[in-house]
């Protein structure tokens, strides 16, 4: 079902009127009116975003506590994460209100279906690249995406740009460990550095045409060719920064090259890559995707397929094996959730899991009926005050859009955004420790 | 009660108070305080960290402001006074509070939000800056969008060219850069002239949507096989695709398609879900573009014009040819406009129904079930066996973009210096200066001293004028009395006019200030109204007036109107109104067939929504409107649709659109933090109901009594449109109502009657809306006098919809910074 609200997704509308938040008269209303691309934020949030995601969903009565709030007893499928309880947050009746079954998967950090993407104001922009477009400039990647880059349908098909395009992941850890610790090449340098002179040159030169415009304008056009001028500083810091990483050797490798195994083996590497690029600050925002592209079942012990398990008809034995593959996932992820916890984060001093946000979900509810609402989402670390299991409300005419969760990340991030996809707020059950 | 309460649906605009003091509201809130507050709030207790005795009145900084935000939130709410305390105000003077509150704050915002009648200096919108890409090249920009990294432009009531509004960051900055780097690089993508080519594809019709293994069994890659109609999410190829041209012409240019099609099973008894597709309508077949690096090829890109289309006969195999412009790395994909929706979901049911024996056998062969459907369903499709395509032709060289800027055939390095002065001049729409080509010549200078070739640096300088601040921007000096010089004069006309840049014969006049002659003025304006370019006021005006861009951003549920789907109505819904408009304008129609015209534009599929017989095809034609209920833009189902949710329709947003956008009296946002209206359509309570009970709160009531009368008349049409006199609760529609002046209604037939009476405030409301838009800044209260005289002209020029662009146009607003 889709939730029913009234936004109609842009920043203030008059329609603010019935979604529940209230812009509207609130002073400084201007505020709201800012530039949605106000650049680096001066943030006191939590500086990473990590987003995990696979393409056939959690088998829900295993994921999904039955009970609310703090004292819920773990389903099988949140077992692993037990230990660390007091640092996640699971979610019931979170989704986008969308259908098309594997056709609808690829909205999950989205909200929007690709078919949609052309009405709506930011396409279907992704949760990670939307994070990555304010801040990215500050790490060597502004996002790494990672993970399957196909599979049933194309894969889970996670992240997309503005304007419609997906960001492919890296698949193979051997690739990954490459683009981590590798240096360029020198022809490779050399054209990031051309590139990067010639948008110096450029920003120093159209400095002096603004500054002779300014010279024939009114006072109040002035203050708004400054909007320029800091636009031209910010775009110069950028580039320094791009070209200070061209100049920068990649950090030394602690682990030796590993090899690629498929996505079922490669898991728990590809994890730890992600860890390293966290540790190293080579990247921020990272995403993970897990699909059915070389998912050899038969080393968890089960035959047939990840995706033919996933249509379990309810048969038990079936779905015996399609808890297998999916708690396979989330010990992993545990095991994530528990190395970022004991590392420390070098400039805050405290665990690089509360200086990041880890999203683990997926666009697919369940998969036997293709359904993609429902969705399985848990949130760790934040900083946020976690502990609880949130159930959203289920009926179709109150329902919150998953979209609330994401603009409540970002905003966390310092990134003053007034909506993402078709948000209609942000997500007041999320508080901060 | 409130003066602005007053004043809606009797001739009026949005009063701004001039004047900053108001000593009645001063004396009455600190009475107010006085009485109720301080004891709490005041010297001796400041509870919840407020003091209000210190107030400072009146209010003059925006921290007073915030306390005042503060207080009518908390009243709103009712939870102020205590209920425990004593002395309590009655419920008439809190209310008459509550509405002095808001007139103040709401007075003081839009004096924050004021320009002083001044256009700020403002940039191009993404609108602008891909036309005036085009018009500055000369360039085919129809499949090449430079703008679609950038982030949306800001708006205000949906327009999109408010200086104060359009902001410039880092991030867009940059995007410039990008796009101004894309930009030169296509003009001078081909340097000297490609020879044309021919290909030929008859076999090796991949599928691209997982079902290579049924189609290589169902005829060995044979033929391509079109069932979806392209915005089906669940297709098994709503697209078809040259598998062996993935990577697209080598060249831009134009290109001759030829494609041997065949018209499969249109005559089919099926019933949905198995196909939805009319059996009594041909099969078409369009011809749109494709970019691998851009999206997925399989399903819609944001580039999708559709090149060219064909009605194809029955069962014939035949050839159709097109010749179109593609851009280098285009494929050109094919499409089955009337096809069926989610082709790949109703296999199911195609199944059960062919093969019923085998169901149970084949549970789990996905593959084998489709194959046996494709084979044995007789489905209607379309079959593609062969494609040619030849080219790129050209109909001068070099292309129209090198041309222009190099002012000849091949760059001359000779005259560097005038090629980028020349170009400055016409990117930046007056002379560049003797310091900005000064500074541009430096530029190229360096980049030579760097190393860098001659032409090479005459490309990056190219770039450079694309970034700089008088490309962007639209500078607009001004003399002593603030009239615009002639250069920005054509500007603002051509940006109004074209959303583009001026042409050479208006820069030519603005050169000899011939624009400040009424009669050459009025002269250009009729000429640029008769261009083809003036098309995009007919846009700007359905998707920013009629706010018909925001169309599709809460697509309807697609269980409970399977039509909207089945029949791709959200184009031809938004087609509909496009032809009206245009209609409107090229006839300059009177604006009140805005609201009871009896025609409109309908093909088909819009029919079939609509209930009219003998309509057939995809083609728009003129149509006689003979429900009364159906008349005018507010009988589009475009308008209906976007003013619903795609769940069930709100009263309120509709009524608030009329308000908005028809009759141009906003009304006041919300208080925040009261409930929302949460309507729940399972139970037995009619919406009315509820919004009655809504607006028992008498805080809710001062608004919604003119919103929700206005709302109701709609009711007699769902969320896409359709006529209906019951909910799917099966409770009966009541579409009556009464305006707060008394006037009653019984249908929105009855309503639109009334609104024509209206006509004057109707017009006023336009006229504001193009002003602001064309203008770039929110019209004030000193802009009335000239409003009012453009209202008069107008109606007694006889209320043509093109007469009013045309004296907004020649305004004195237009003249002045």
């Amino acid at each position: 079902m889709k939730p029913v609200h009234f936004n109609f997704a842009k920043h203030v509308s008059r329609r603010t009127f019935l979604r529940g938040v209230g812009v509207c008269l609130a002073l400084p209303a201007l505020e709201s009116m800012f530039p949605a691309f106000a650049a680096f934020p001066a943030s006191q949030g939590p500086k990473r975003l990590v987003a995990v995601g696979n393409s056939f969903g959690m088998y829900q009565p295993s994921f999904f506590p039955t009970e609310t709030g703090a004292d819920y007893v773990a389903p099988e499928l949140l077992a692993p994460l037990d230990k660390l309880r007091k640092s996640f947050t699971i979610f019931s009746n979170l989704d986008h209100g969308l259908t098309g079954g594997h056709f609808g998967v690829h909205s999950f950090l989205s909200g929007v279906l690709k078919v949609d993407a052309k009405n709506m104001p930011d396409g279907n922009i992704s949760l990670d690249q939307r994070a990555a477009e304010v801040l990215g400039s500050t790490t060597r990647f502004p996002t790494l995406t990672v993970g399957s880059s196909s599979g049933l349908h194309n894969g889970c098909q996670m992240s997309w740009t503005r304007s419609g395009v997906r960001v492919p992941p890296i698949t193979g850890p051997r690739e990954l460990f490459k683009k981590l610790f590798e240096q360029d090449s020198e022809k490779g340098k050399r054209a990031a550095a051309e590139r990067s002179l010639l948008k110096k040159s450029i920003l120093d030169s159209v400095l002096e045409d603004a500054h002779s415009m300014a010279r024939s304008v009114t006072a109040q056009d002035r203050d708004k060719l400054d909007e320029y001028f800091t636009a031209v500083r910010e775009t110069e810091l950028k580039v320094d920064q791009g070209r200070h990483w061209i100049g920068v050797p990649k950090p030394k490798a602690t682990i030796e090259e590993p090899p690629n195994q498929g996505i079922v083996l490669d898991i728990p590497t590809l994890y730890d890559l992600i860890i390293l690029a966290l540790q190293t600050d080579s990247t921020r925002i990272a995403t993970l995707e897990i699909s059915s592209e070389q998912f050899d079942a038969t080393v968890l012990g089960v035959s047939g397929g990840y995706h033919l398990t996933s249509h379990h008809g309810q048969q038990e034995d079936k779905i015996r094996d399609l808890v297998k593959l999916e708690r396979y996932q989330t010990e992993h992820f545990a095991r994530f959730l528990e190395k970022l916890d004991t590392l420390k984060d070098e400039t805050t001093g405290g665990s690089l899991l509360n200086d990041s946000m880890v999203l683990f979900g997926s666009g697919m509810g369940n998969a036997n009926s293709h359904t993609n609402t429902d969705l399985p989402i848990v949130l760790a670390g934040g900083g946020f005050n976690h502990g609880q299991h949130i159930a959203l409300p289920k009926e179709s005419h109150r329902r919150v859009p998953l979209s609330n969760l994401y603009l409540s990340l970002l905003n966390r991030m310092g990134i003053e955004d007034s909506y993402f996809a078709q948000s209609t707020g942000t997500l007041p059950q999320l508080e901060t420790v | 009660m409130v003066k602005r309460f007053a004043v809606v649906l009797i001739a009026s605009l949005p009063v701004v108070a001039a004047a900053v003091a108001d000593s009645h509201f001063d004396a009455s809130l600190t009475a107010f305080v006085n009485d109720y507050c301080v004891k709490c709030h005041g010297p001796e207790k400041q509870k919840g960290v407020r003091r209000f005795d210190t107030l400072s009145l009146p209010v003059s900084d925006s921290e007073t402001l915030i306390q005042l935000q503060d207080m009518l939130d908390i009243l709103n709410l009712g939870e102020m006074p205590p209920e425990d305390e004593d002395e309590r105000p009655e419920v008439d003077g809190l209310l008459q509070m509550i509405g002095m509150l808001t007139d103040t704050i709401e007075t003081h915002n839009e004096l924050l939000a004021s320009t002083g009648q001044k256009t700020l200096l403002r940039r191009l919108n993404s609108r602008e800056y891909r036309n005036t890409i085009r018009d500055l090249f000369n360039m085919n920009t129809s499949l090449f969008d430079p703008t679609q990294s950038f982030p949306p432009d800001e708006t205000v009531q949906h327009l999109d060219t408010l200086g104060d509004q359009l902001v410039t960051s880092g991030y867009l900055l940059d995007q410039y850069f990008e796009a101004a780097d894309e930009v030169i690089e296509k003009v001078f993508s081909v340097r000297s002239k490609p020879v044309a080519r021919e290909w030929t594809f008859k076999n090796n019709f991949r599928n691209l949507m997982g079902l290579d293994t049924v189609m290589e069994k169902l005829c060995n890659y044979e033929y391509m096989m079109l069932l979806d109609l392209p915005s089906s999410i669940q297709n098994i190829g709503a697209y078809g695709t040259i598998y062996d041209f993935l990577n697209g012409v080598p060249f831009d240019g134009y290109y001759r398609i030829r494609v041997q099609a065949e018209s499969k099973n249109r005559k089919h008894s099926y019933v949905r879900p198995i196909t939805s597709t009319n059996p009594n309508q041909p099969h078409e077949l369009g011809i749109v573009p494709g970019n691998i690096l851009v999206g997925d090829i399989g399903m819609p890109q944001h580039i999708e014009p559709v090149l060219a289309s064909f009605t194809l006969p029955d069962d014939q195999v035949e050839w159709y040819e097109a010749t179109v412009w593609l851009d280098a790395g285009i494929t050109p994909r094919f499409i089955f406009p009337n096809g069926t929706v989610n082709a790949r979901s109703a296999n199911r049911a195609t199944f059960a129904r062919i093969a019923p024996t085998l169901d149970e056998e084949l549970e789990n062969d996905f593959q084998n079930r489709r194959y046996i459907t494709l084979k044995y369903g007789n489905l209607p499709h379309i079959r593609i066996h062969e494609v040619e395509i030849t080219g790129p032709l050209y109909d001068s060289w070099p292309p129209p973009p090198q041309k222009t800027v190099l002012q000849g055939d091949r760059f001359n390095p000779g005259k560097v210096g005038e090629l980028i002065a020349g170009f400055a001049t016409r990117a930046y729409r007056r002379p560049a200066t003797k310091e900005e080509v000064g500074e541009l010549l430096t530029f190229y200078e360096h980049r030579r001293a760097d190393g860098i070739p001659r032409f090479r640096a005459f490309k990056e300088t190219l770039k450079r004028v694309l970034c700089s601040p008088g490309f962007l921007y639209l500078h607009e000096p001004s003399d002593d009395q603030g009239r615009l010089t002639g250069y920005a004069l054509a500007s603002r006309l051509s940006y109004f006019l074209w959303s583009s840049m001026p042409d050479e014969e208006l820069l030519a006049l603005a050169s000899q200030d011939h624009l400040s002659d009424p009669e050459i003025l009025q002269q250009q304006v009729r000429r640029m109204l008769a261009d083809p370019k003036a098309l995009s006021l007919v846009k700007n005006f359905v998707d920013l007036v009629l706010t018909l861009k925001d169309l599709g951003t809460q697509p309807p549920d697609d269980r409970e109107f399977r039509l909207y789907y089945e029949r791709n109505l959200q184009k031809y819904m938004y087609e509909e109104t496009l032809y009206f408009v245009q209609h409107l304008f090229e006839e300059n129609r009177a604006i009140t067939d805005l609201i009871d015209a009896d025609y409109s534009f309908i093909n088909e599929p819009l029919a079939e929504l609509y209930g009219y017989q003998d309509i057939h095809g995809l083609d728009f034609r003129k149509a006689q409107i003979q429900d009364p209920l159906r008349r005018g833009i507010l009988g589009h189902a475009s308008i209906l649709t976007v003013t619903a949710n795609g769940i069930d329709t709100s009263p309120v947003i509709r009524g608030v659109w009329i308000l908005e956008n028809i009759l141009g009296t906003p009304p006041s946002p919300p208080p925040p933090d009261v409930e929302p209206f949460d309507p729940d359509t399972r139970g037995a309570v009619s919406l009315r109901d509820q919004l009655e009970k809504h607006r028992k709160n008498p805080t809710c009531y001062e608004c919604h009594r003119k919103i929700d009368p206005l709302g109701f008349a709609f009711e007699s049409f769902d969320p896409i449109g359709q006529l209906r006199s019951a909910y799917p609760n099966d409770l009966p529609v009541d579409s009556s109502g009464t305006l707060p002046d008394g006037t009653s209604f019984q249908t929105v037939a009855e309503l639109k009657h009334i609104l024509l009476e209206r006509q004057p405030q109707i017009a006023r409301s336009l006229t504001s809306k193009l002003l602001a838009f064309a203008a770039g800044r929110r019209m004030e209260a000193a802009d009335r006098r000239e409003m009012e005289r453009i209202v008069e002209l107008h109606q007694e020029k006889g209320n043509g919809f093109r007469d009013l662009f045309e004296l907004v146009a020649l305004s004195e607003i237009l003249q002045k910074k």
